[in-house]
């Protein structure tokens, strides 16, 4: 009769094909954007006369594609392989820098009761509230004086640090779920604290550790108001300052665009895809303990 | 125990008490001394300006101003440094034999006299602010114009006839003497000393005491640096302006007395003594496991560095006009208080900032939700597939997001207008000059992008609701909507509060959507509040005013955050 919500209980034969139709419709309303900057970025025009809703090209072409890779500057540097060296270097130095920080931190934070303790925490909690826009002069103003626009370092440096508070919270509440029994079982065989984390608390972390790590590169390889304001050379440009230029204030390049995103977007989407098994778990096991 | 130490933490002694009020205090100089630096080098920055203006004027003063070069070095060598990098004059074009306009000449030369080569994109800028001179002088004001450029200073002057000057100065920088970051490191060595557990206590004591007048001394030493070199710029600049016959410039106050240190240093004793206990705790920690802070001491410097740093220069920003200038409150007021030549609405804006967010978190949560509800189906196949395709969203960048959804609202060539078009109905000018069309755009956009961070969290909540409470409920003969309300709900709520808390955060701060989207069309009033803050960094250009708007965001969250955690008691659980 009523059909039951929890997962465990069966829903009849109509339920189910509802559900599917349900989700059918769901899934392709929401994929429907995506299938259309496919077929803009496959098509050949720029002004792109987009006013049928089918999501397949009319006459498909790479010459989108071929135009942002084959990007070159002046003296004929290939220039889109710069800006995507420079995008993979910042993201993968601000997910290994940053999440390293934020794994010695956390597990203090989560283990041991110390002085300071929760004023710290109070810390790594309030700076996720200063807005951005605010930050942005100050931290012109410090990476001048450092000598660090227009440079890698400095990108690595404001977007691991920016990153950390929530990779501490996310990784906190992960290891307070763990059982201490395994880690005082160790520290009873004579483990260090170091190789106690290491062997034990890390790779049963592993789950947590990979959504931060992917949180950490998203932020990362995202990121453009910051690289924006900070980068003037064209060499020292990341991948999302150039997608910002195709979509100018009067010229809008739309085909340009479309292929640009594509390529942008492609290697955080298989990241996304290849650890979202990991998200329910990574996510949600701090609060629902 | 000795790898995970969780005895009673030891009891602060007398050094250690003496050491955190003693931190405190130095603590509390340096914010004093990063504003007396800021004011340093404001002074210096006149101190320029006046310097190179007047030589810019004492060459463009005549007719042929390179007859005055010689004087001009004689009196630059006796007033000191700072001194021009290159002069620059400029000879009117006139014509020539055949009667053609020629172009204005421009010489570079050295404060010697000497041409130089000077480099183009020196020569490009000076020729722009000598065009502004140029300007101010048809104008009938004063026709005098700088630039303050990087790390130098270029002024140029014009005279009647076409002619004139400029000159430019390497920008003065205070760098502290040696014995200032010598004076830091042995402070530091010494009060690290005064915390390790091996030494006795006496020795403990002498070391802490000696670091922290070293600490005090270095301060001193600092401040009458700053005092010193601003008496020497004021009187350098006398003898110039002797020299050159110029009017002067009033001399540089100092601003760092001695006497103004104590003053900081007993207010900052007052307020430390309420934070004395807890530090001294922290120090008697910190004798007993080292390795435990030092595991945080990377991510709280980077962060205190990155984060806390530039967040307490913009709280100043906020107090400052345009031109540096202290002005109090007049930013917040001109936000706050409502008139009609205000540049922002702020309480406009906030009203369509809450509508935005409280919109945007209902549509998150009801579309998540009921997704994970219809895919927490045991018997449902292809799940799997559905899961994964629903969180496509999340994964795609979302400023591509924005600009997709852009170029979707289009109305020429934009794919909603064609689907209306074939519901019959008649094309809407999505981005054009109506309120709620833009609304809606940048809703929708927002929502495609948002709602997958809820289904996932609801999804893994829901699987870890036991199905024999179901049952249960099922024997007593709940409903559907029962069960719902009085099981999957009160269930749902420890994952779902904070995600909808922070959940409220970002979309309260939504700058990419809002910005690409819809840019605040019209007339700015689809903006939220984190957009106002940019437009007022951006286009209007007042720096003091986007931190003061920066500023009330962040009072705003941080109110709504206490407040939830009050209501949910989530911080009880948070720190436990």
């Amino acid at each position: 009769m009523s059909e039951p919500i929890h997962p465990r209980h069966g829903s009849g034969r109509a339920g189910v094909a509802l559900r599917h139709l349900v989700l059918f419709l769901v899934t392709a309303g929401t994929l429907m954007p995506v299938l259309w900057v496919f077929k803009m970025a496959l098509s050949d025009t720029q002004s792109f006369q987009g006013a049928d809703l089918s999501p397949i090209p009319p006459d498909p072409s790479l010459a989108n594609v071929r135009a942002v890779v084959g990007t070159r500057d002046m003296d004929g540097t290939w220039l889109f392989g710069r800006q995507l060296l420079n995008s993979v270097i910042v993201s993968t130095a601000t997910t290994l820098f940053g999440i390293t920080l934020a794994c010695t931190a956390a597990y203090a934070f989560s283990r041991f009761r110390f002085a300071g303790r929760r004023t710290g925490l109070f810390l790594f909690l309030v700076s996720q509230m200063f807005p951005g826009v605010m930050m942005m002069i100050p931290l012109y103003v410090i990476m001048e004086a450092l000598h660090l626009l227009d440079t890698m370092l400095g990108l690595v440096l404001v977007y691991s640090t920016t990153s950390i508070p929530f990779s501490v919270w996310m990784l906190k509440g992960y290891f307070d779920t763990l059982p201490k029994d395994l880690e005082e079982a160790a520290v009873m065989d004579g483990a260090s604290p170091v190789r106690t984390f290491w062997s034990i608390v890390l790779p049963l972390s592993l789950p947590a550790v990979a959504i931060t790590a992917l949180f950490s590169f998203m932020s990362a390889w995202n990121e453009f108001v910051l690289a924006y304001t900070f980068l003037s050379k064209q060499s020292a440009f990341t991948l999302p300052v150039i997608i910002r230029n195709y979509v100018g204030e009067h010229d809008v390049r739309w085909g340009l665009f479309a292929a640009a995103s594509l390529i942008v977007s492609a290697p955080v989407v298989a990241l996304f895809f290849a650890l979202q098994r990991y998200l329910v778990g990574g996510l949600t096991a701090g609060a629902v303990k | 125990m000795v790898g995970l130490p969780q005895g009673g933490p030891r009891r602060p002694d007398s050094v250690d008490r003496t050491l955190a009020f003693g931190l405190l205090v130095l603590v509390a100089l340096v914010p004093a001394f990063l504003f007396a630096r800021m004011e340093v080098q404001r002074e210096f920055l006149q101190g320029d300006r006046w310097r190179v203006r007047t030589v810019a004027g004492t060459l463009a003063a005549e007719a042929g101003g390179i007859a005055r070069v010689p004087m001009l070095a004689r009196a630059l060598r006796e007033a000191g440094p700072p001194t021009p990098s290159v002069l620059f004059l400029q000879a009117a074009g006139g014509t020539d034999e055949f009667g053609i306009a020629q172009p204005a000449r421009l010489m570079a030369l050295d404060p010697e006299g000497h041409p130089l080569e000077a480099p183009e994109d020196l020569r490009t800028r000076y020729q722009e602010v000598a065009g502004r001179a140029r300007a101010a002088l048809e104008e009938g004001q004063s026709p005098e114009a700088c630039l303050e450029e990087g790390d130098r200073v270029i002024c140029a002057a014009a005279s009647q006839g076409g002619q004139g000057a400029g000159a430019v100065i390497p920008r003065s920088q205070a760098t502290p003497p040696w014995t200032v970051p010598l004076g830091v490191l042995l402070a530091g060595c010494l009060v690290l000393a005064a915390i390790q557990a091996r030494f006795p206590q006496r020795i403990r004591l002498g070391a802490g005491l000696v670091g922290l007048a070293t600490g005090a001394a270095t301060a001193g030493l600092l401040a009458q640096g700053a005092q010193r070199l601003l008496a020497d710029l004021s009187a350098s600049e006398a003898t110039l302006a002797r020299a050159l016959a110029a009017p002067g410039l009033p001399a540089h106050q100092p601003v760092l007395g001695l006497a103004y240190l104590l003053v900081v240093a007993l207010a900052a004793g007052a307020l430390a003594a309420g934070l004395v206990p807890p530090l001294a705790q922290v120090l008697a920690d910190l004798r007993d496991r080292p390795w435990l802070y030092l595991s945080i001491a990377p991510a709280m410097t980077g962060m205190v560095l990155l984060i806390f740093v530039p967040f307490f220069m913009g709280v100043y920003l906020a107090f400052l006009d345009n031109q540096g200038r202290f002005v109090g409150l007049a930013n917040f007021l001109d936000i706050l208080i409502p008139s009609a030549t205000g540049e922002t609405r702020f309480w406009f804006t906030l009203g369509v900032t809450v509508m935005w967010t409280f919109l945007n978190v209902a549509l998150h949560v009801a579309i998540g939700l009921a997704l994970a509800l219809v895919l927490s189906d045991a018997r449902l196949k292809g799940k799997a597939i559905y899961r994964v395709l629903l969180i496509v969203p999340w994964a795609v960048p979302n400023y591509i997001t924005a600009l997709v959804w852009k170029w979707i609202f289009n109305t020429q060539y934009g794919p909603a207008n064609a689907l209306l078009a074939i519901l019959g109905l008649s094309p809407v000018d999505w981005l054009g000059r109506s309120f709620w069309t833009n609304f809606t755009a940048n809703l929708v956009t927002n929502t495609w992008l948002g709602f997958p961070f809820m289904m996932v969290i609801s999804l893994g909540a829901l699987q870890s609701i036991p199905a024999d409470l179901y049952e249960a409920a099922e024997m007593d003969g709940a409903g559907r909507w029962q069960r719902f309300r009085h099981i999957t709900l009160p269930l749902l709520k420890p994952a779902l509060v904070p995600a909808i808390v922070l959940g409220t955060i970002w979309t309260f701060n939504m700058f990419n959507v809002v910005y690409l989207v819809s840019g605040g069309a019209p007339d700015n009033q689809t903006n939220i509040l984190i957009t106002e803050a940019y437009r007022a960094f951006r286009v209007l250009k007042n720096h003091g005013l986007a931190a003061a708007y920066s500023l009330i965001i962040f009072l705003i969250l941080a109110a709504w955050t206490a407040i939830t955690n009050r209501v949910t008691r989530a911080a009880e659980n948070v720190y436990e």
